[in-house]
């Protein structure tokens, strides 16, 4: 931990040198001993334990957590002429509106969570059996494996009358940690969204949020 | 306690208490700061511990469903432990890579400080069947939680339970595509006397509510991520 506890201690009739002098006031370290701990190495260890407790007076706000949300009230129609017809090909999806979002990490966190709440439907004839549109989380421009749902087509055939029950919702999370199939973010600037792909004629989208929050 | 740093002066003999007393002094009050030493809003991360004791996560994203079926793993009842099937990409035969969040380091909940087990669970269903291909407004999917204690015993957690019905128009065997999504926080008060936990992991049995009781109703699961965080919640004494 960062308590010092001085590299040199001094003896009578020792030839005294600058160098341990020197070493005592400032050493830099991994785990810094010297004095230097006084530049951005204090922590708990230097707490006078038992006499007082940390309360969140003393933490500078948001410091240890963060987050944010955001959503978007309006309903969203994507029509199939704005996408490939093939949702494999690169740039296939498109970032929905309300469902993207920019962070800045100022360390990197133990935990970053990603939770939202997409609701979906399309106008595709729902026994039709095929699979016409679809949803998948990226972040910082990548594919996020595991994360991709589908929406099934929703419209009884040959008519107009939509299947409220095929409708569906994507109250999905993501985690960003050290595990054997993710790993932490870096500190600084990121970006997370949920990106669509429909060959539906009508793909509709409402986004009731899209959030992130992380802790030390 | 605040230092008295004494400059040495002239006449004084130079000998190593010259030097250790005075950075002694300097050390010891940096290594103990009494609070006053602590301005308002003056500690950020770099001071404090992580709010994060424990963490794990778990994600199955298989090429193709795993199935569990009514035969094998008929819903037990309501706040029932003995019955499910862990969800795995083996399905109701068991054996695959299970939808199961180890933790880095096995956590007491009831430790001061723990806030609890904050679980975020998401499971894709894919198809209700019955083993005619028939679907029925009767056959149910109910997925839960169970969390591990570090005897091996798991604890099921009853308010995580969670169902859904088939897609009963037509006889087709539909592709579903719902998402099971589910939220908890585990606390000691979920366990028993031991209140150590290592795991959490994913449940799904079969629930055929028609009563018939003739044919195997089938479900078919695909992707799923579990995600588990210790947190600390208390002041740092």
């Amino acid at each position: 931990m960062a308590d010092i506890t001085l590299p040199t201690t001094f003896a009578d009739a020792a030839v005294l040198t600058p160098g341990q002098v020197n070493n005592n006031i400032y050493s830099p370290a991994a785990t810094p001993v010297s004095f230097e701990v006084i530049n951005g190495w204090l922590d708990n260890a230097n707490r006078d334990n038992g006499t007082y407790n940390i309360s969140r007076y003393h933490i500078r706000p948001r410091s240890m957590v963060g987050g944010r949300q955001v959503g978007n009230t309006a309903i969203i129609d994507f029509f199939d002429e704005v996408f490939p017809v093939d949702q494999n090909e690169p740039s296939a999806h498109i970032p929905v509106h309300g469902a993207a979002i920019q962070f800045f990490l100022p360390y990197s966190p133990t935990v970053v969570v990603l939770m939202w709440q997409v609701y979906s439907a399309n106008d595709a004839d729902y026994n039709v059996g095929t699979d016409p549109s679809e949803f998948r989380l990226f972040i910082d421009s990548t594919l996020q494996t595991g994360q991709m749902r589908t929406q099934p087509g929703g419209r009884i055939p040959a008519g107009t009358t939509r299947l409220k029950r095929r409708d569906r919702v994507w109250s999905g999370h993501y985690v960003r940690m050290n595990s054997t199939d993710t790993s932490v973010l870096a500190a600084g600037w990121h970006s997370a969204d949920i990106r669509a792909w429909s060959g539906a004629n009508t793909l509709r989208i409402r986004i009731r949020n899209f959030k992130y929050w992380y802790t030390k | 306690m605040p230092s008295n740093w004494v400059p040495t002066q002239e006449g004084d003999s130079l000998n190593a208490a010259s030097l250790n007393t005075p950075m002694g002094g300097v050390r010891d009050e940096i290594n103990a700061l009494d609070e006053p030493s602590i301005k308002r809003y003056s500690l950020n991360s770099n001071h404090l511990p992580s709010q994060v004791l424990a963490y794990g996560h778990k994600m199955l994203n298989p090429g193709a469903v795993h199935i569990y079926t009514s035969l094998l793993h008929p819903y037990p009842g309501w706040n029932t432990l003995a019955g499910w099937s862990t969800v795995n990409t083996a399905g109701s035969v068991g054996g695959g890579t299970e939808l199961e969040a180890v933790l880095n380091t096995s956590v007491d909940l009831a430790a001061s400080g723990t806030r609890g087990l904050l679980v975020y669970c998401n499971i894709q269903l894919q198809r209700i069947y019955d083993s005619l291909g028939v679907v029925s407004a009767a056959y149910y999917v109910i997925v839960a939680l169970h969390v591990r204690l570090t005897t091996a015993a798991y604890i099921h957690i009853a308010r995580t339970e969670r169902y859904s019905p088939s897609d009963s128009n037509g006889a087709a065997q539909l592709t579903m595509w719902k998402d099971l999504p589910i939220r908890t926080l585990i606390k000691s008060t979920d366990l028993g006397a031991t209140t150590t936990v290592d795991r959490v992991k994913a449940v799904v049995s079969v629930a055929d509510s028609t009563g018939a009781a003739l044919n195997t109703t089938n479900v078919e699961l695909r992707r799923g991520n579990i995600s588990a965080i210790a947190l600390r919640g208390a002041v740092l004494t």
